[in-house]
């Protein structure tokens, strides 16, 4: 008994404050999700039943558009990230020269705001005077069609994702690599394994629930993407960039069609959802 | 009997004396000490926000009231002014908005008829007004938004390059007619800017090119694409967005879709970055001297005027224009095509205008307030660039007469001249056309902004994106509904509504 | 021999591998503040020497932190300063807490997944659709434009994240030092503040500066909850796109004094963001 009040005076505030704030939003807005409401125009609201969901899936080629490349870009940017972050984190852990000052260096851009981050990549790839596409001009690659041309936008966003959180990824690797017991490396060197096997063989697996926390946490913040679509391209050229959290931004805070916006936001808690229970549940078997 | 006569109309005439006396004494000046202890607060975004600020301490020091300003970012804007709204918190007394969201602010109800308090304490100078920003504060006859700012686009070229009589002879060699200066149709635009496409025109070692426009997607290149559409589509006075008698969108008329595709054959004469051009790519690219022609608001003639402050290196080589008109024109009601020339003026983005919420609770400060530093002398300051960049552009008749203020802003006064002018001429059109005002306008444009992009992109071809965009617009006015949209659009248009 | 030479080929593609991130990471930095440092005439010059290409001006520093916005800017960055280590001082303890809970305990009716699974789902719902109601709970709390109203945010926005940390770090603390000193006549509550929570000290410190950066960054629920008291560093800066375009020499001097505190926070704090983060990688 008293072990119960204790195990729940543990859990309780932390989860009581966080149903506290959030079962009235999801109340609000799952109750509109079933309304046509035009906010901005003060017209009534009025309940459609599941109509607004019949329009999503059916009616909407933009919903389509902005999740396909929301999945691409989420599935690109996570697994570069980690293979890069990975690689860091390995290089990293040898002994190697500078190593603690290249551990925080590798840190830096993470910490800076993304609507920052946004607008100086922004300052960065100016077509007529960005630096960067002076620079790349000048090395013979046509920069200014990546940042014209509907098939390749979508690249130099993610490269742009890829130099912001990376370092996220890096982090927690290193900091997984530091704590492998450094008893199982010693056997694997006395029995001559290379330094390929190793890490193939010793390393990855240890590696392998950690990774899936990282890419989980990554991937749902990757599949909020907002900031770098809001800042840089405005979702164009085209519709070649319109990210699924920027498209219920747009219908949310700009047509003010609150209805439909509830409605999109619950699909997409739907689809994150799915997405986590699958890397939870294949790759990561208890918590 | 006759002495009572005289009594009652002596009381008559001191009633009315004393009537007159107050009525003196309620005047749009701001008294001094009259708010004492009374707060009033700003919903604005940078630059404007430099504007308030600068008359905040004297007026505050004049009336005795306090000014507070919520500065927001301009993305963010729409969207805390409608959270209040629709929530009815009533935070705001005054808002600067872009008059553009009319059909959701003022068709919304949101906003306070300013008719009485105007009435009541009057107006510094509605006549100076001049006519097209009345109608851009006005909405269905009552006025619901004090004017600050007027705003239009209009025609930049570089005069070295198109005043040039050696490229003017190659130039009638190569088409065989000579072109006008600044060119009258978008048909000559298309031939001047493959012309001084694609070569150094102006020896600075660069290559260069023919126009350059606002193009990125949200960043409201529908305009670039309306200045075009309303030459082929419109008539004067006849605004070319719906059948204002059936409700039908217009846009995938003929008319529309030769516009959309004239748009699309300008991208291959404008600089390889056009694509990434919103209104900072544009404004700094055109200044720095990389294209012939633009399009844009008042905005680059000021960045014009100051290489320390903004890079410009054509200070004083920039020519003004009013907006190219069309050879043809599609009139939708008869639907048949009107050969012959056609030029229609177009308040794009219509200016920013300052608005009292429905929900304030002072609304009288607020008013006296936005009089305050909109009367003619104030505002003028604000225009003329002696106040700095303000985002402000000229919409009083006396900001047009005033030169030598202009002059002090920095201008040189042949610049300054020909620029007034020109706007001028815009603003005083009585048949220029207003934007499209009706509720849901952000959406709506939002769409043609979409297909648009893929036009621009090479993705769609102009027939199937204003198909496109047709079918957006009727389930917008669906959802909206169609008889409130078809009310509320007459009403825009200043049209009877039966 | 051979083993020699191939850890040597290690090391050289190592150093260039280093070599190319370090150019790739500190790149935009570099531009930043040589942008910062040019005079807006010059923003889109491509100079990049101080003295030697161009003349250092200190007018994007002088507009910044001057007499024209020196006073929000200087505001700006208190409040973000206040907002990110208090929310997540409280997400620190009431993540603790639940994260601890979630590992020592066994919850029957639901099952400790799924309380876990629902923490962490509440960082997936999109903040469009949470900024509203939000704003509504704060408006009858009448606590808009208050510090409390945006760290209340930010703390249901953090607190998932800091849960799932913890419940890393816990898993990884062996049981057995809790369980003798339980057996000693120590409470749990005890067993908590003094075994278990000091020995996880690094992870809690790595879980701070997380929280600490991602409250920094955040940009919507301050704009949505805020008038002008508690504006913070990102919503200034996304200030800077306005109407006019996008002045560089402002955004860059701006970014930097952004970037500097969570910057410097991360470096001075490098050793223990490592050491703290294992995230119960290796209890398998």
């Amino acid at each position: 008994m008293r072990r119960d009040a204790i195990k729940f005076g543990f859990l309780f505030p932390g989860l009581l404050y966080l149903m506290a704030m959030a079962v009235f939003p999801l109340i609000w807005s799952l109750t509109l999700s079933f309304h046509r409401w035009k906010a901005a125009t003060a017209a009534p609201r009025v309940f459609v039943g599941f109509e607004n969901f019949w329009n999503i899936f059916f009616r909407d080629p933009r919903f389509w558009n902005s999740l396909r490349f929301t999945a691409l870009y989420v599935a690109l940017v996570v697994s570069i990230e980690l293979t890069l972050g990975l690689l860091l984190a390995y290089i990293l852990s040898e002994r190697i020269r500078f190593r603690n000052f290249f551990r925080v260096l590798f840190l830096l851009p993470m910490a800076a705001p993304p609507i920052a981050v946004a607008f100086m990549w922004r300052m960065l790839l100016n077509p007529d005077a960005g630096i960067i596409v002076k620079i790349l001009n000048a090395l013979g690659v046509n920069m200014v069609r990546w940042l014209t041309d509907a098939r390749f936008t979508p690249f130099v966003l993610m490269a742009v994702d890829i130099w912001e959180w990376t370092p996220f990824m890096f982090l927690g690797l290193l900091a997984a690599m530091q704590s492998l017991p450094i008893s199982l490396y010693d056997a694997a060197q006395v029995d001559g394994a290379s330094r390929g096997q190793i890490f193939w063989f010793v390393t990855f697996p240890l590696l392998l629930p950690i990774m899936v926390t990282l890419v989980l946490l990554r991937a749902i913040d990757a599949f909020k993407l907002f900031e770098l679509v809001f800042g840089i391209t405005g979702g164009g050229p085209g519709t070649s960039t319109e990210s699924l959290s920027y498209y219920i931004y747009t219908v949310g805070f700009q047509y003010f069609d609150l209805g439909y916006a509830c409605a999109l936001s619950w699909v997409f808690l739907c689809i994150v959802l799915i997405m986590a229970n699958f890397l939870l549940q294949r790759l990561r078997k208890e918590i | 009997m006759k002495r009572r006569v005289w009594l009652w109309f002596g009381i008559f005439v001191f009633l009315l004396g004393s009537f007159l006396a107050c009525a003196a004494a309620k005047t749009w000046e701001s008294q001094p000490e009259e708010f004492k202890g009374q707060t009033i607060t700003v919903l604005i975004t940078d630059p404007h926000s430099a504007v308030v600020e600068s008359w905040k301490p004297e007026w505050e020091a004049l009336t005795g009231a306090k000014v507070e300003m919520v500065v927001v970012p301009y993305a963010s804007l729409y969207d805390k002014m409608m959270t209040d709204f629709i929530t009815g918190t009533g935070a705001y007394d005054l808002i600067c908005w872009p008059s553009t969201w009319a059909g959701d602010v003022m068709g919304g109800g949101w906003v306070l008829s300013l008719d009485e308090l105007m009435q009541e304490y009057g107006y510094p100078d509605w006549d100076d007004v001049v006519p097209a920003i009345k109608l851009i504060v006005s909405w269905g006859g009552k006025i619901y938004a004090l004017p600050y700012d007027g705003d239009c686009h209009m025609l930049y070229y570089r005069k070295d390059a198109l005043e040039n009589p050696e490229y003017r002879a190659k130039f009638k060699e190569k088409y065989g007619y000579e072109y006008n200066i600044p060119p009258k149709s978008w048909e000559e635009i298309l031939h001047v800017a493959e012309f001084f496409t694609g070569w150094d025109w102006d020896n600075d070692g660069e290559t260069e090119y023919g126009i350059a426009f606002i193009a990125q997607r949200k960043t409201q290149a529908m305009w670039s694409y309306l200045d075009i559409a309303m030459q082929y589509a419109a008539q004067p006075g006849v605004a070319p967005f719906f059948d204002p008698d059936t409700m039908e969108p217009q846009v995938n008329n003929p008319g529309w879709v030769e516009a959309m595709d004239v748009i699309q054959k300008l991208t291959k004469f404008a600089p390889p970055g056009l694509l990434s051009y919103g209104y900072s790519e544009l404004r700094q690219a055109f200044v720095s001297g990389n294209s012939a022609i633009a399009l844009d608001w008042g905005d680059i003639g000021i960045l014009e005027q100051s290489p320390e402050k903004y890079g410009s290196k054509v200070k004083g080589l920039l020519g003004y224009g009013p907006l190219p008109g069309a050879m043809k024109t599609y009139d939708f009601r008869a639907k048949q095509w009107i050969e012959g020339y056609n030029q229609v003026n177009f308040l794009n983005f219509g200016g920013w205008v300052f608005s009292i919420s429905r929900f304030s609770k002072n609304p009288v400060p607020a008013y006296k307030f936005a009089a305050y530093f909109t009367s003619p002398e104030r505002s003028l300051l604000d225009v003329c660039g002696v106040h700095g960049y303000t985002g402000a552009n000229p919409w009083r008749f006396s900001h047009f007469k005033n030169v030598d203020k202009w002059i002090e802003g920095g201008w040189s006064k042949e610049s300054v001249t020909k620029y007034l002018e020109t706007i001028q001429t815009i603003l005083s059109d009585p048949k220029a056309i207003t934007d499209l005002r009706i509720p849901g306008a952000a959406e709506y444009y939002d769409y043609l902004d979409l297909y648009l992009a893929e036009v621009l992109s090479g993705t769609k071809a102009p027939k199937d994106a204003c198909d496109a965009i047709y079918n957006e617009w009727v389930k917008i006015t669906e959802t909206h509904g169609k008889e409130k949209q078809k009310k509320l659009y007459r009403e825009s248009l200043g049209l009877p509504t039966e | 021999m051979r083993h020699k030479r191939k850890v040597e080929a290690f090391f050289v593609v190592a150093w260039i591998v280093l070599g190319l991130f370090s150019v790739w990471t500190v790149f935009p930095f570099f531009w930043g503040a040589v942008t910062s440092f040019k005079s807006p005439g010059e923003q889109y010059s491509t100079a990049f020497l101080p003295f030697a290409q161009f003349q250092p001006s200190t007018y994007a520093w002088q507009v910044v932190l001057g007499q024209a916005e020196g006073e929000r800017t200087r505001q700006g960055l208190w409040n973000s300063v206040l907002i990110s280590s208090l929310s997540s001082l409280l997400v620190l303890f009431l993540g603790s807490f639940a994260g601890y809970a979630l590992t020592r305990f066994r919850f029957r009716r639901w099952k400790n997944k799924d309380i876990a699974s629902w923490i962490l789902s509440n960082r997936m719902f999109p903040p469009i659709a949470v900024a509203i109601p939000f704003f509504l709970i704060m408006r009858t709390l009448k606590l808009l434009d208050t510090l409390p109203a945006v760290i209340m945010a930010h703390t249901v926005y953090n607190l998932p994240l800091a849960t799932w940390l913890m419940i890393d770090f816990f898993r990884e603390l062996p049981e057995e030092v809790e369980e003798a000193a339980l057996i000693d006549g120590c409470s749990p509550v005890q067993a908590f503040f003094r075994i278990a929570f000091p020995l996880s000290l690094p992870g809690v410190i790595a879980v701070y500066i997380l929280c600490f950066i991602f409250s920094w960054n955040e940009f919507l629920f301050v704009i949505t909850l805020s008038y002008r008291k508690t504006m913070t560093m990102p919503v200034i800066i996304a200030g800077t796109l306005t109407v006019r375009g996008l002045d560089f020499w402002k955004v860059s001097a701006l970014s930097l004094l952004a970037i500097a505190p969570p910057v410097i926070l991360a470096a001075l704090t490098s050793r223990f963001l490592i050491r703290g983060l294992t995230l119960g990688a290796i209890k398998e």
